[in-house]
């Protein structure tokens, strides 16, 4: 059962997997060339001192995401 | 270089943050040359190296993603490939990161079949756990798998003889990917083949090292330490240096005089050649080049460090506001540095708009060569009367206040420029955040080092010689009762009083446009040949504190210097944006001193 949530939603330490990711300001084209897409698994790991974005572990890269941006991927928990 | 000089050219490839550079300087050793600014692999370095009998060209690629993406280092990767004459490519690939460097590497298929894949990193890898079927990736993929660890010189010998047998074999083996191929689907069903264990992508002590310069507590303070440790040894280091190279330039200066005058050389061609030319070089080299022979080699150990990326990271919410993105606190760090190094920094953003602003605001950040005179005139004015522990901490304060102001300035003029720019529609942010990795201490600085005082000396050769002799010229041509300069200095009298600063200091900062080491330099010799302490010849000159004010915000706030200002257009293409990137921090910097002025004015001090 797919229970989808928004990437910023997750809380961090929670392992999810990417359901789908919109493609406004090419958000989608930007991940799939670091080799993340659909059926990829997530971890936030933490977030910045200040707010507003938080860093995720993707498999073989760790990224840094804007929550306006996060809000944008579904991904169901395990 | 001429052609007979090698027999064939390799590509070499790669993601960033992959070893890629350390897998270049393993091969090439000492034999090659960076053809840009600011040491940033973006337009192709090459360098030599040879394999058996023949010379071998290796051209290294800027770090990408993808060739089709949008980023300047990507275009370039992407024009190198297609534009080029090569043989073979290497493609290096972070062992631990296989699945991110895949698609490049089918990409880079689809334009050769000569290729050989280079496991970088691999010692990292096995000791995170991971594990890869190399056999298997050779097959999928087409091409050889050598496995590599270049920081320790491992797998280079191996790298080479595959190389070697590439080079000379007559047939390839067809071709592994097309051009109709979904390459995303494709790398991720090899990597799913041929990655039987990713192993443990975020070790404990790496979690530890996150919390400590990202957390809410000491994220900030960390990121201000740092900054500050940076600055304080550039700047006390450099003190030194900076007197030992002016000591023994003025020796060789005034023995090279002497010479000139024994064989007869007319006292003019003496004055322009010693006083101009050769003055104004070695001001402008014993001032910039200890400062950016410390400053650079140290940002650039906190980059192979991994420290920057999380440096935007803790600074993107405030740059988020001011509508652009973490990176271009990195830029603006680097402009710290120096700004025409600042602005070709600008390339590590990835959208264009962005780049823009940060290019014409990097002025805002003032350079290595604003350094001394902002200190001078903080010391003279603000902290004269304290004593010596005091003075230096008031000075530091106060040094730091007067930059966060120009700092804060600049963030607003983002802010402005994002809303013209932009009107609501705002770019995505993607911010890879590295592994830690231990920098190969002695080996950067070295070579850091080595490029700076290159780059210091061929500017002070192309900028500093031209701008002695217009100098010299200037202060010895007179007409009527004064010099050329001098009717300058009247002339821009009363706009220099409007400014709270005088015909004297303005025809300074007009003259200094070449190099901002030489404003304050200029200014005083203007002033005439006094005697005294520098605070005496400025106070004797009609310098208040609202004098000093105004000196430290236009030399924070003006135009940017010749060389930053060719780089604008350089890297923008765009005449119109070199030109705002002139007038914008000059406008601030001109209504700031007004503001002063007329502050001190009404309260009639």
């Amino acid at each position: 059962m797919c229970k989808e949530i928004s990437l910023c939603e997750l809380n961090i330490g929670q392992q999810a997997v990417i359901c789908c990711v919109g493609n406004e300001n090419g958000l989608s084209e930007g991940l799939s060339r670091l080799g993340i897409a659909p059926g990829a698994s997530v971890q936030p790991l933490f977030a910045s001192p200040l707010g507003g974005l938080r860093a995720y572990l993707f498999p073989s890269v760790m990224l840094a995401l804007r929550d306006e941006d996060t809000k944008r991927i579904m991904v169901s928990a395990k | 270089m001429k052609k007979t000089d090698y027999s064939c050219t390799v590509l070499l490839a790669g993601n960033p943050n992959v070893g890629k550079s350390t897998v270049f300087n393993a091969l090439t050793g000492m034999h090659q040359h960076t053809g840009n600014w600011a040491g940033k692999t973006v337009s192709g370095a090459e360098g030599f190296f040879n394999l058996s009998e023949e010379r071998i060209r290796l051209v290294d690629l800027p770090g990408a993603y993808s060739l089709r993406g949008g980023s300047p280092d990507e275009q370039a990767a992407s024009e190198l490939v297609n534009g080029l004459d090569y043989q073979c490519i290497i493609i290096t690939t972070d062992a631990s990161a296989l699945e991110k460097g895949l698609p490049l590497c089918l990409e880079l298929l689809q334009h050769t079949k000569c290729a050989v894949m280079c496991l970088n990193l691999w010692d990292e890898a096995i000791k995170r756990g991971v594990c890869i079927d190399t056999e298997k990736l050779s097959d999928l993929l087409g091409i050889p798998v050598v496995v590599t660890s270049a920081r320790s010189g491992k797998g280079l010998r191996e790298l080479k003889d595959t190389l070697q047998d590439v080079l000379t074999k007559e047939e390839m083996q067809s071709a592994c990917v097309t051009e109709t191929d979904d390459i995303p689907e494709k790398a991720k069903k090899i990597a799913a083949v041929c990655i039987s264990s990713r192993g443990n992508p975020y070790m404990n002590w790496e979690q530890r090292l996150d919390r400590l310069l990202t957390s809410r507590v000491t994220g900030l303070p960390m990121l201000g330490l740092l900054l500050a440790i940076i600055f304080f040894i550039t700047i006390a280091g450099a003190n030194y240096p900076s007197m030992w190279l002016a000591s023994l330039f003025e020796f060789i200066g005034s023995l090279m005089r002497s010479w000139l005058t024994t064989f007869g050389v007319h006292e003019i061609v003496t004055g322009l050649l010693i006083d101009g030319i050769y003055g104004t070089l070695a001001d402008v080299i014993s001032v910039m080049l200890p400062p950016m022979a410390i400053f650079f080699p140290l940002f650039t150990l906190l980059e192979d460090l991994g420290y920057l990326p999380r440096a935007a990271f803790v600074l993107d919410p405030v740059f988020n506001r001011a509508g652009s993105g973490g990176r271009q606190a990195l830029t603006m760090m680097m402009g710290f540095g120096c700004n025409a190094c600042g602005i070709t920094g600008c390339r590590i953003i990835p959208d264009r708009r962005e780049r823009l602003i940060a290019a014409v605001t990097n002025n805002f950040s003032p350079c290595n060569g604003r350094f001394p005179t902002l200190i001078a005139v903080t010391g003279i004015f603000m902290t004269a009367k304290l004593n010596s522990l005091t003075g230096s901490a008031a000075g530091a304060l106060i040094l730091a206040a007067a930059v966060s102001t120009s700092i804060g300035i600049s963030l607003i003029v983002t802010r402005l420029l994002s809303a013209i720019l932009y009107k609501g529609r705002r770019a995505r942010f993607i911010l890879e955040l590295p592994p830690y990795r231990r920098p190969q201490l002695a080996k950067t600085i070295v070579r850091s080092m080595l490029d700076r005082t290159v780059f210091v000396l061929g500017r002070a050769a192309a900028v500093a010689a031209p701008a002695g002799a217009l100098l010299w010229i200037m202060t010895n041509v007179t007409i009527g009762d004064k010099s050329l300069a001098g009717h300058m200095c009247a002339l821009l009298e009363p706009a220099g009083a409007v400014l709270g600063l005088d015909g004297e200091i303005l025809t300074g900062f007009i003259l200094g446009f070449p190099a901002n080491e030489i404003v304050l330099p200029i200014t005083l010799s203007l002033y005439g040949d006094g005697i005294g302490t520098l605070s005496e010849i400025l106070t004797s000159n009609g310098w208040t504190i609202k004098t000093a004010l105004c000196m430290m915000a236009f030399t924070m706030m003006h135009f940017p210097c010749s060389t930053a200002c060719i780089t604008i257009k350089k890297e923008t293409g765009s005449t119109l944006w070199t030109l705002l990137g002139f007038l914008i921090p000059t406008v601030c910097g001109i209504v700031c001193c007004i503001l002063i002025n007329t502050v001190f004015s009404i309260f009639g001090l």
